[in-house]
């Protein structure tokens, strides 16, 4: 009789969901499939793996992954017939290391910074070095570098700076945590351990991107071929709905409904 | 020459040579994955003709001698679905897979796979049983076999993965040309017999269902498919080419980049944003020739295996992620490019540290047992089982015929194949056990009778190794 039960509830589950994309979208929709499973007598099983926003794009627009994850919204470059689903709301913070905590940033310092106008931190008011600065930034194309690029750059900056590229957040964060005369930009829920740098006297917190008052934002969500239906759609609803999955998200980001 | 890009949070190690431009904050990690690696040589490869590659350079985009450090592809067997091989040439036969459970030339499915004397790999142009003529009368697997694994024993070249195994599944005539059908065959039998990573360097405008459903059975048994974009410089996006085109979270495919910086694709190259995941070196490719010696070749042929080659580093440094992990890992390391692929050039340093650090959402998930094929012949009925999500409390495996206990298997990797000798029965059940003897998963399946293999071979719509430039 209990074989019977396990064989009739596996069935109920059906295929799993299948996703694929951004990585901090990955591992936020890791922990909401986990409360959604606990929650959820016959939730089907999730298979999700890693990538990149345009990866993810791209696999639910084959219809390889069921759900692409994003840290952006649908541009117009991106496939047609695609649905995108946000739950969250996140920011790009500047990030230096904690043993040199600049004080502020504003626009035209990030402008010099990134046209290698200023390429010592004696050239920044407040900062607590005076040696040659390294910078970090993301791969061109991602949602994070775009929004990097759109919130602090003028169209005309030259990039002319030489930063390491790293393929994400994470690796940005390590890379200034171990290197004291490094700056970059991180998502949101990667900027433990560093010291985030007020742009234009805004912090990069929680607080200040449900305000709208940071500038550099992005949504964080899912993309579907089509409207997400059956299955996928009740895990939207409950995503976007239920107290504990906002919970769960604003862990790390700012909830959207 | 380029600055390789950083890839991860590592610090300076003394048993490390230098890698200009990796991030000093990795370097924790890289001397871990240095200890990791232990048993692997330190020795960077010197073969005769290696300063000839141009793909295998340091400072390349693919950045292959620094991933070298941490991998070198022991363990992994790579399919080489193509023209069969010459097995006897200097660069391939010290790594060409052999198949212990059949004994050589004595007309007999020994291990009951349905393959008369598959020893190296299996010949799926001919329906004819019991022969496997792997020779290579097109010099188009060889070459591919040897950019793939070529092993580093200071002749010729060397392969990407020198330390990997390459099966050899023929399905090209010595023109190049071969059926949906073969191809097919050929991916199924891969998967079944322990190929971890196919590559696959030939295409036809057909989608057909047997190819598809082939692909499937390589996902169920956790096999990456690598394919060539195709050589008719079209957009794949808008005109599919298969199997390239088909959508799998096991299957990535490979455009061709020109050796001047390895930054401009071949403009022979077939690409698309959605369908083609990677761009790595296919022009002037130096590798195994037919006749025994060294050639260049030029084509999406001669990219797909580099990238089935780093395939088969992260495989040996990671063998618990799954194929769609690997596909994925070997698109987020990608370096970003304007080029119409999805995720960029190929790097090799870049896939495998990040392989190393990856989190693998699988890995957390409540244990899955599934049965991938249970086939009898005769007294002898061979099992297929895959293991999926956190099998950490699996110590081992009870197999059960007809409600009667049949044998007991210790845990191995996620897919393993289990032989039950002198067991008769109808309904299989496999158990997997925790240390107190609980059952943790369990799977049913019913026994089948072999199938012969090279069922359809023939049949289906035309494929081939399109056309390749060799200079």
């Amino acid at each position: 009789m209990i074989e019977l039960l396990v064989a009739a509830a596996l069935a109920a589950q059906g295929p799993p969901i299948t996703m694929s994309g951004a990585v901090p979208a990955a591992a936020l929709t890791a922990d909401l499939a986990y409360f959604y499973r606990r929650e959820h007598r016959g939730a089907p099983r999730f298979d999700i793996v890693g990538g990149t926003t345009t990866s993810g794009i791209a696999d639910a627009s084959r219809g390889v992954s069921d759900i692409g994850l994003v840290t952006r919204g649908l541009v117009p470059a991106d496939p047609q017939g695609l649905a995108f689903t946000a739950i969250a709301r996140t920011g790009f913070c500047l990030v230096t290391n904690r043993a040199n905590p600049v004080p502020a940033l504003n626009r035209a310092q990030v402008q010099d910074l990134v046209a290698a106008r200023i390429t010592s931190w004696t050239q920044v008011p407040g900062a607590a070095r005076a040696d040659l600065i390294a910078a970090a930034t993301l791969p061109p194309g991602g949602g994070a570098r775009l929004v990097f690029e759109s919130a602090f750059l003028d169209a005309a900056t030259p990039q002319a700076y030489v930063p390491r590229t790293f393929t994400s957040s994470a690796q940005v964060r390590d890379f200034v945590k171990a290197t004291p005369n490094a700056w970059g930009y991180a998502d949101l829920a990667f900027t433990a351990g560093l010291h985030t740098v007020p742009y234009e006297g805004v912090e990069c917190s929680r607080a200040t991107v449900a305000s709208r008052a940071y500038p550099a934002r992005s949504e964080v969500g899912f993309v579907t071929r089509g409207a997400p239906k059956g299955r996928i759609a009740r895990f939207f609803r409950w995503v976007r709905t239920s107290r504990k999955a906002r919970r769960v998200i604003a862990t790390r980001y700012v909830p959207v409904r | 020459m380029r600055q390789p890009r950083s890839v991860g949070t590592l610090e300076r190690s003394v048993s490390l040579r230098p890698h200009r431009g990796l991030a000093s904050a990795a370097a924790a990690a890289l001397a871990w994955l240095a200890l990791a690696t232990a048993g692997a040589p330190a020795q960077a490869p010197h073969d005769a003709r290696q300063g000839e590659q141009w793909a295998v350079a340091p400072g390349t985009v693919l950045n292959l001698p620094a991933a070298w450090e941490l991998s070198q592809g022991q363990g992994v067997t790579v399919a080489v679905i193509d023209s069969g091989a010459r097995l006897d040439h200097p660069d391939l036969a010290p790594n060409i897979w052999v198949n212990f459970n059949e004994v050589p030339g004595n007309r007999v499915d020994d291990d009951a796979n349905g393959y008369v004397d598959d020893v190296h790999g299996v010949d799926l142009t001919t329906s004819s049983r019991g022969r496997q003529d792997l020779s290579d009368g097109n010099g188009h697997g060889t070459h591919v076999a040897g950019i793939i694994a070529g092993a580093a024993n200071g002749r010729g070249v060397v392969g990407v993965a020198f330390r990997a195994r390459l099966m050899i599944v023929k399905v090209l005539d010595a023109r190049g040309a071969g059926t949906t059908g073969g191809v097919a065959e050929g991916i199924r039998y891969a998967a079944a017999n322990g190929a971890q990573i196919i590559n696959l360097s030939l295409g036809g405008p057909t989608r057909d269902p047997r190819l598809v459903d082939a692909v499937e059975a390589a996902q169920a048994a956790d096999v990456l498919l690598v394919c060539s974009a195709g050589n008719l410089g079209e957009n794949v996006d808008q005109k599919p080419s298969y199997p390239v085109s088909l959508p799998g979270r096991n299957l990535i495919g490979v455009a061709a980049t020109e050796p001047v910086r390895g930054r401009d694709l071949g403009s022979f190259s077939n690409f698309g944003r959605n369908t083609i995941g990677l761009a790595a070196p296919g022009v002037d490719v130096l590798s195994s020739a037919k006749d025994g010696g060294w050639e260049l070749k030029s084509g999406t042929s001669m990219a797909a295996p580099h990238a089935a080659g780093v395939a088969a580093l992260m495989a040996a440094m990671r063998p618990d992620m799954s194929a769609a992990e690997l596909r994925a890992e070997l698109l987020r390391s990608a370096e970003r490019t304007s080029l119409p692929v999805g995720g960029g050039y190929l790097d090799a340093l870049a896939s495998v540290v990040n392989a190393a650090s990856a989190a693998s959402y699988g890995l957390g998930q409540p244990p899955l047992l599934r049965v991938l094929s249970a086939q009898r012949r005769g007294a002898q009925t061979t099992v297929q089982i895959a293991a999926v999500g956190n099998t950490r409390a699996i110590v081992r495996f009870r197999l059960s015929l007809d409600g009667r206990r049949a044998a007991e298997a210790r845990k191995r990797g996620s897919v393993f194949s289990v032989r039950l000798r002198g067991r008769r029965g109808r309904k299989l059940r496999v158990d997997a056990l925790d240390a107190k003897g609980g059952v943790v998963a369990s799977a049913t399946r019913t026994v089948r009778a072999v199938k012969r293999g090279k069922r359809g071979v023939r049949r289906g719509s035309g494929v081939g190794a399109g056309k390749v430039t060799i200079r």
